[in-house]
């Protein structure tokens, strides 16, 4: 069992990323405790609830296993205990999704306190890192609108405890740690042998998940490109169709992958719903509504936070297929190679302003409306969630970038370095949360990365140093 | 194929730099294990692809291909969903999509069957006319797609000529495999 628990561990994760995660869990710990109080204010409490969310939604979201194509071909024929070898997944699992996540963006979370007990938000935060890792293994062979109901059902349930329901894992922050600690058990002793079964009859459902995940055909005629030159039909690709693409891990770019892609004309309908419910809640609860505060009284400038974690979210989504889906000997070698990925990357921060402009546009018309903050958030997400994307990009290519080969499959190890990359997008919530309390930030962040990035996709030498590293990290 | 710089040496396509946007327009390159953009279907590809390297005629062009190698039924699959053995052909058609006076294969026939193996040995002998530089491990291949063969070991040239020179440095009825084998094996 040892061996292949440390088979499945070294094989999945690198030595100095196993050597640090206990190292970083103590100091969040140590941290924690440094800085705890015991009260705390509306915006961590939405933060909290949020994360409760974000915890449950995207393992479901992207579903999965983290397995190499290796334990397809080898691994899964063995003839090793099926209990042994679904152990040995779960704490491969619970490393990846449970832990990861935990760290990374339960790190804020932990250094709250609040007025839950240590050992209430112990069970409560240890549970959803199970939560996190039973739920990849239970949801990945459901077809999407399954797994969307699931979402909504788990995205509703947490948020009750803002209407004063103790009993979800989300009421730890509403001040109802024991119930919410009981509530996180009750859900963890439902999942737990479910996910067990998925792990031990792995090899099926991997070959299940990947047959049904999605259609076989695109829908309808597709998108024509005759007609075009080089730089429209790259363009005119990206406004087509948003690609995304996630980790079925929380962190840095080492798990495997889920593709989807959607049609803009779809997408953006999304999003604007989206933006409706925030323009709807962030008006209704504004002081001077006539329609009057209801059940609730909320925080206007902390639902606005909240939101921008959540559009923020969205770039490192749309960042992974930009480099990850593309094709040196097809796209690069057609024209320039760095002259290519300017037009891509470009392409692709203009798409993602599409993407987001509903959000935009609400905003705008809180500011319109006399909503503070409204004006600065949407100056924020045009000038600094584009430019964030090409950022992420250029940062994660040079460093370490990944092509996706194999939906549903690792491309590789997951190591520390990956894990790293995530920070710059840390780097665009802190920008953004800034943005949102501060009109004359918002203006000189947008400015600066605007012209952060004018540069970086005007120099040459740059591009073809992520050129050459894409080359380097085996992109074909 | 331009995009990384030699550490010694020079290279030339055709008398040209292989970086020039010249170059690019005469060569075409398949590599092993080629995977097209996994996310657009098989026609998108071929359209994408003709429309970056500015294809004349597109449309005829790209249907014209894809009934050349059996695409035609595929067209609106998405790649991520075929077999190896189409995603291998939709490669191979974005290869020469473009009727490149150079082509660069790398093992071209795998993961084909029997019968397109022999259509896509047709198409690249009779109606290509380009220059094919083909890497391959299987002697029957480049026997198929090649008249001069250079026989690499550990990145120096072991031995370069003819097929049917190849053949004349074994005894009667010995497997060209054997042969190799017996000068790779020589040379390591």
């Amino acid at each position: 069992m040892l061996k292949l628990l440390k088979f499945v561990l070294v094989t999945r994760f690198s030595t100095r990323l196993l050597v640090f995660l206990p190292i970083f869990a103590i100091y969040v710990i140590a941290l924690s405790r440094a800085v705890s109080s015991s009260t705390i204010s509306p915006a961590q409490e939405y933060t909290g609830i949020a994360f409760t969310i974000f915890m449950m939604l995207l393992p479901v979201l992207n579903g999965g296993l983290i397995v190499l194509k290796s334990d397809r071909d080898y691994l899964f024929t063995l003839p090793v205990s099926r209990r042994d070898l679904s152990t040995s997944l779960f704490v491969a699992q619970f490393l990846s999704f449970g832990i990861v996540g935990f760290l990374l963006l339960g790190y804020d979370l932990l250094i709250r306190g609040g007025p839950a007990l240590i050992s209430e938000t112990a069970i409560v935060i240890i549970g959803l890192g199970l939560l996190a890792t039973c739920l990849g293994p239970v949801s990945y062979t459901l077809s999407t609108k399954s797994r969307l109901a699931i979402i909504v059902v788990l995205a509703l349930w947490s948020l009750s405890s803002l209407l004063g329901f103790p009993f979800t894992p989300s009421a730890l922050f509403t001040g109802h740690g024991l119930d919410a600690a009981i509530s996180t058990v009750i859900l963890l002793a439902i999942l737990f042998p479910l996910a067990f079964r998925s792990l031990e009859r792995v090899e099926l459902d991997v070959m299940r998940a990947m047959i049904a995940r999605s259609s076989s055909e695109v829908k309808g005629q597709g998108k024509s490109f005759v007609g075009m030159g080089p730089v429209r039909a790259i363009y005119s690709q990206n406004f087509s169709v948003v690609e995304l693409s996630a980790r079925m891990n929380m962190a840095g770019a080492g798990g495997a992958y889920r593709s989807a892609r959607l049609r803009m004309d779809r997408a953006i309908l999304i999003t604007a719903a989206l933006a409706a419910v925030y323009f709807f809640v962030i008006f209704r609860y504004s002081p001077g509504s006539k329609m009057g505060l209801g059940l609730l009284s909320l925080n206007l400038n902390s639902i606005m936070l909240v939101a921008q974690v959540y559009i923020a979210i969205s770039v490192l989504f749309l960042a992974m297929p930009v480099l990850g889906n593309e094709r040196l000997w097809l796209g690069f070698t057609s024209m320039d190679p760095p002259e290519y990925l300017r037009h891509l990357v470009v392409a692709k921060a203009l798409s993602l302003l599409v993407f987001i402009s509903p959000f935009i546009v609400a905003d705008l018309a809180l500011a319109m409306l006399g909503i503070d903050g409204a004006l600065s958030s949407a100056i924020g997400i045009a000038g600094i969630l584009p430019t964030a994307l090409i950022l992420v990009v250029y940062i994660t290519g040079l460093a370490s970038p990944v092509q996706i080969k194999e939906d549903m499959m690792m491309p590789g190890q997951f190591n520390l370095t990956q894990m790293v990359l995530i920070l710059p997008t840390f780097l665009t919530l802190g920008l953004l949360e800034a943005s949102v309390l501060f009109l004359p930030f918002a203006i000189g962040a947008s400015i600066f990365m605007i012209t952060l990035m004018f540069f970086l996709v005007r120099s040459k030498s740059i591009g073809n140093r992520l050129i050459q590293s894409m080359v380097k990290n085996g992109f074909v | 194929m331009g995009l990384l710089r030699p550490d010694q040496g020079e290279v030339k396509v055709a008398g040209l730099d292989p970086s020039s946007q010249e170059a690019r327009k005469i060569s075409g390159y398949l590599p092993e294990d080629a995977s097209p953009y996994r996310t657009l279907s098989v026609r998108e590809n071929l359209e994408y692809v003709g429309a970056l390297r500015e294809v004349p005629n597109l449309k005829d062009r790209v249907d014209r291909v894809m009934d050349n190698l059996t695409l035609r039924e595929y067209e609106r699959a998405k790649v991520g969903r075929l077999s190896r053995g189409n995603a291998q052909k939709l490669a191979l058609a974005l290869a020469i999509l473009h009727s490149p006076k150079i082509l660069l294969l790398d093992e071209p026939l795998n993961y084909l069957d029997i019968p397109t193996q022999e259509r896509v040995i047709s198409i690249l002998n009779d109606d290509i006319s380009s220059t094919q530089l083909v890497s391959t491990h299987v002697m029957s291949v480049a026997g198929r797609l090649t008249d001069h063969v250079i026989m690499i070991s550990r990145g120096a040239v072991v031995w370069t000529g003819e097929i049917s020179d190849l053949k004349k440095l074994g005894s009667e009825n010995e497997p060209v495999e054997k042969i190799v084998a017996r000068m790779l094996t020589s040379v390591a």
